[in-house]
């Protein structure tokens, strides 16, 4: 009924001009930007020479790009691994009633409501040499001499992905167990008349339904990880020695230790062409969509 | 009919005059800085600016404070947007950048009224940061620097009689405390940030290094030492991650280190009466030198205030007055006291010992304290200091020796320049250097 | 079963539940029992697993300076969830059931225009606003933080909305029901447990607003508290133990909105229309 079409752009047309003013014109503005020679005084005096792909080029090249491209994938991808499996598990947990369940659930909101200057400063001493983790190893037996957890070259990537694991359980707990409070009970008793046991129930009853949410997360989670800031810059400042490096902290630090404000949009602008593959990734998995109203 | 025109006309008149007498009267100021008001700094400004507002019935100031680490990006985003209040505070290092960007407004005229003894009576380094070519932009109002500080009593328990004076005798004193107490002793700061590269200056500079030249040996020598001491252990490993300075005071507090390098700032801050008392052993002497007979040669760091360069014209000679209350000798003497930080002004200097004795040892290396903007090429300043800090944090983590990383580092700031300015700061640095080691 | 024994087996999964919450808010017992310590006493080693002189000085003081800023938090964070959902409902139901030609294209952009860090934004907004005179305004921060949680909230609830059967509002249509009043009467009502879920996620992402609270309100008196957290985060270092004991301050309000969505989901779905 095109009727309908017609009277759905109502719903649509604010989001829509929305993110066109105020989402689109800053895309363009770094855009712009990052083919231009910007440092402190052309950015503030407006003069900044346009130098077409020398920015991309001079990045590129930076060794140090290579490791935050690569430490990025690795965050990313440990990071939305881990916390869906644990925020599914939760939730399949969580999917019925007991006492204090909805204590318990908010209190599992909490990584992800506390000021990430305070949990990421807790984790970075969890973290020390002389920090919680290594005591608590160290008094076991298992190690000898404190782990260089943040204060090595490999490991402080991983550490800072294990605190970002915990800090992201809290948003996949909370849209999977909503969209598990929304499976119909019938579908579940059929099956389980059908002699299925509970690991089949959820293969091939709730991963299913769940769809296009796992997507949505997965989506949603790709882009707030790869955009992840504060967590790495309060625990290591990208360092030691720029080994824990990712795209963001790398862009800031070049704007604001290095002035390069050109540089930094560029470096934005391979993030922002990085998710975007990402998240074509992700949608092109289809969902088997239910028939959209015509 | 004439004369009623005539009203009409003399009654608009008079309204005119009259509103845009008002909208005269009131002229509001907004200064922004990043000193809280729950502390004395930020307490005893905004006083002053109600003291001023009192004598000044038609000006309003409003007091704007940021959070520490932003208060850089809010400057850069104002002078983009053109939205800089009137007067600002920008932190010691950031001032050569801002000047030569244009945002802050040459003073010189001003200063000329106010009286040049006035302007002289700041200490040369402060007054050469604060200027360019000969023209004035900004006040320093604050001073610090670092010095090692150390607990007597834990020396004493290792059998240490005196502070270590020479890079050799931290390096064994060191050793012996670590093996009698089984504690890192010396705590140093090597995070990657501004306060990383501050730390630094003194082991470079102390041994003729120049930040423009880290190629050279001098340079080197000093990595060398202090990775040296990191890698046996002297130096917690977790310096590399800190927050800042002020995360080395608690360790020292609690006694799980016997040195520290700091600033004087400490003794406003973590190291208050209340604690000195129940310490009891806390002491300061300079940071040790490579050979005996030099002196310590240090960066010094503090606040500044300037005009904005787009300031409204109209606003500018309230703006001014203001200005100059704030820099008044008696003024700033209570900010010192107060923020246990070090006089700008010569005839302030030696009062401040009689209050607080215990910065003796910053006072004396003020003697000889370098600004880092002019010692590390101006406005490139930032940029170097960055390459600086992740240079000596790859020689502490062994991603390479000092030799390698400083050869890298050094090639890397000399492409930052053209080649007339390189030579241009490179002897910028050597002079200034000179100057203070003849001393 | 009778009814201790239904009991017991609930409780059973009471237990069993306590254990996964206890592994994840531990962090959180520390950062708390922080704001009973001095600095010193938070840094000591070995650590302390209880606070040895516990004093309620620094939540007392975190309390007095944090108190102010809560009336601006609130305005923020609300005006944001009220702006962002209402746009956003209506525009998750048109991308998920219809197939629009723009739809597509502004799914495209909802996405895509979230990636950027909030840091390369400001700077295009603030130059935005400040023509329009709307700095030093709440306005101008609900609709900074809108630029994110639009497009957050409208690709959440995009994905509930397709998972309600199709048929249920082509049935409602074939009885001559107008779309308004689809929307209103079928739609909404299935779907407050995911307006709960993403509106409790927006409000979260509101209540922690840094940069935009920051940079477009210049009045001291109209900041957020986010930025009330930062006045123990000066030049001279961390007053770790307020900054501590503020966080649990400033966490207790959204922790209290999740509890209320909490309980809005399980009720919302008891009223569904699955029979």
């Amino acid at each position: 009924m095109k009727a309908f079409s017609y009277k759905m752009y109502f719903f649509l047309i604010p989001a829509l001009v929305y993110q066109l003013i105020f989402g689109v014109y800053p895309l363009i503005y770094n855009l712009i930007l990052s083919f231009k020679d910007v440092n402190l005084i052309t950015y503030i005096g407006g003069t900044s020479q346009w130098i077409g792909l020398s920015n991309y080029v001079q990045i590129l090249k930076d060794p140090v790009f290579k490791k935050a491209i690569f430490n990025t994938l690795i965050f990313t991808g440990l990071s939305l691994c881990f916390q869906f499996i644990v925020g599914f598990c939760l939730a399949l947990l969580f999917n019925r009633t007991f006492p204090l369940k909805g204590l318990f659930q908010s209190l599992i909101m909490i990584p992800w409501v506390l000021p990430i200057m305070v949990s990421g400063s807790f984790f970075r001493w969890f973290f020390n040499d002389q920090g919680m983790a290594n005591n608590i190893l160290l008094s076991w037996g298992f190690i000898d001499k404190p782990i260089p957890w943040i204060t090595s070259q490999i490991l402080p990537i991983l550490s800072i992905t294990a605190a970002n694991i915990w800090l992201g359980i809290p948003f996949t707990f909370i849209l999977l167990y909503t969209g598990l409070r929304a499976i119909p009970l019938e579908l579940f008793e059929s099956a389980e008349i059908d002699g299925a046991n509970w690991w089949q129930n959820i293969l091939f009853i709730t991963i299913p339904i769940l769809k296009p949410v796992i997507i949505t997360i997965l989506t949603l989670g790709c882009i707030l990880t790869v955009k992840a800031f504060d967590l790495i810059w309060i625990m290591t400042k990208g360092g030691p020695g720029d080994v824990s490096q990712l795209l963001t902290t790398l862009s800031y630090s070049l704007a604001f230790n290095k002035f390069h404000f050109g540089k930094s949009s560029s470096l934005l602008v391979i993030m922002v062409l990085l998710v975007i593959s990402l998240t074509i990734l992700f949608n092109s998995i289809k969902v088997e969509e239910e028939s959209s109203i015509e | 009919m004439k004369w009623l025109l005539r009203t009409v006309f003399i009654v608009i008149m008079l309204l005119v005059i009259v509103f845009t007498g008002f909208a005269q009267k009131n002229v509001t100021i907004t200064v922004q800085d990043y000193f809280d008001p729950a502390q004395s700094m930020g307490k005893f400004i905004e006083e002053k600016m109600v003291e001023f507002e009192n004598n000044h019935p038609n000006v309003k100031i409003n007091h704007t404070y940021i959070p520490y680490s932003q208060l850089l990006p809010t400057i850069l985003q104002e002078a983009i947007t053109k939205t800089v209040p009137e007067i600002i505070m920008v932190n010691n290092p950031n001032i050569s950048q801002l000047i030569k960007a244009g945002v802050l407004k040459d003073l010189t005229g001003k200063v000329k009224e106010w009286g040049w003894e006035n302007w002289e009576d700041y200490l040369k380094g402060y007054r050469d940061n604060g200027s360019y070519e000969d023209k004035i932009y900004a006040f320093q109002i604050t001073g610090n620097n670092l010095a090692l500080f150390y607990r007597k009593s834990l020396l004493d328990k290792a059998g240490i009689a005196n502070p270590p004076k020479t890079w050799q005798e931290l390096e064994e004193q060191c050793k012996k405390i670590k093996e009698v107490l089984n504690i890192t002793p010396f705590a140093y700061d090597g995070e990657a940030s501004d306060e990383g590269s501050f730390q630094f200056y003194s082991f470079l500079w102390s041994n003729g290094g120049s930040l423009l030249e880290l190629d050279q040996p001098e340079a080197i020598e000093a990595l060398q030492f202090l990775t040296d001491m990191f890698k046996k252990g002297y130096i917690p490993r977790d310096v590399l991650n800190i927050t800042s300075q002020g995360d080395l005071t608690p360790w020292f507090v609690n006694g799980e280190v016997a040195f520290m390098i700091n600033g004087c700032w400490e003794f406003g801050w973590h190291l208050t009466e209340d604690v000195m008392q129940k310490l009891g052993d806390v002491k300061v002497t300079s940071i040790p030198v490579p050979e005996k007979g030099m002196h310590s040669i240090n960066a010094f760091g503090g606040e500044c205030y300037g005009i904005s360069s787009n300031i409204d014209p109209a606003k500018y000679d309230v703006a001014w007055e203001f200005l100059e209350s704030l820099l008044s000798s008696d003024f700033n003497l209570r900010l010192n006291i107060a923020s246990a930080s070090l006089p700008t002004r010569a005839s302030a200097v030696n009062e401040i010992l009689t209050e607080m004795p215990i910065l003796e040892p910053f006072l004396e290396q003020s003697k000889y304290a370098l600004p880092m903007a002019l010692m590390g090429g101006m406005e490139n300043y930032g940029e170097i200091s960055s390459i600086l800090w992740v240079s000596i944090q790859k020689a502490f983590t062994g991603v390479a020796t000092p030799e390698e990383v400083f050869k890298e580092a050094a090639q890397n700031i000399k492409g930052i320049f053209s080649p007339e300015d390189y030579e241009k700061y490179k002897q910028l640095a050597r002079t200034l250097l000179q100057e203070a080691s003849k001393k | 079963m009778n009814k201790k024994q239904r009991k017991e087996c609930k409780l059973k999964w009471t237990l069993i539940a306590l254990i996964p919450t206890i592994i994840i808010i531990l962090p959180v017992y520390f950062i708390a029992i922080g704001g009973f310590q001095s600095t010193a006493e938070i840094f000591h080693r070995p650590l302390y697993w209880f606070p040895p002189h516990p004093s309620m000085e620094f939540y007392n003081q975190a309390w007095v300076t944090l108190f102010p800023y809560l009336k601006n938090s609130l305005i923020v964070a609300l005006g944001n969830l009220a702006l962002t959902l209402t746009v956003a409902v209506p525009a998750a139901f048109a991308l998920a059931k219809f197939r629009l030609k723009l739809g597509k294209l502004t799914f495209l952009i909802l996405l895509f225009t979230q990636i950027l860090p909030a840091t390369a934004v400001i700077l295009p907004l603030f130059l935005i606003f400040n023509n329009f005179g709307l700095i030093n305004n709440y306005f101008s921060v609900i609709l900074g933080i809108a630029v994110f949680t639009i497009p957050f909230a409208t690709v959440i609830l995009r994905a509930y909305i397709q998972g309600i059967p199709t048929s249920i509002i082509e049935a409602a249509f074939i009885d001559g029901a107008d779309l308004f009043r689809i929307f209103r009467s079928i739609i909404l009502p299935l779907l407050s447990p995911a307006i709960a879920t993403a509106g409790t996620l927006t409000f979260i992402m509101a209540w922690g607003d840094f940069i935009f609270s920051l940079t477009f309100l210049k009045d001291q008196t109209m900041q957020t508290m986010s930025i009330g957290i930062y006045r123990f985060v000066g030049q001279y270092g961390v007053e770790w133990n307020n900054l501590m004991a503020g966080s649990m301050i400033f966490a207790i309000l959204p922790i209290i909105v999740a509890l209320l969505a909490g309980k809005a989901i399980v009720s919302g779905l008891t009223a569904g229309a699955f029979k």
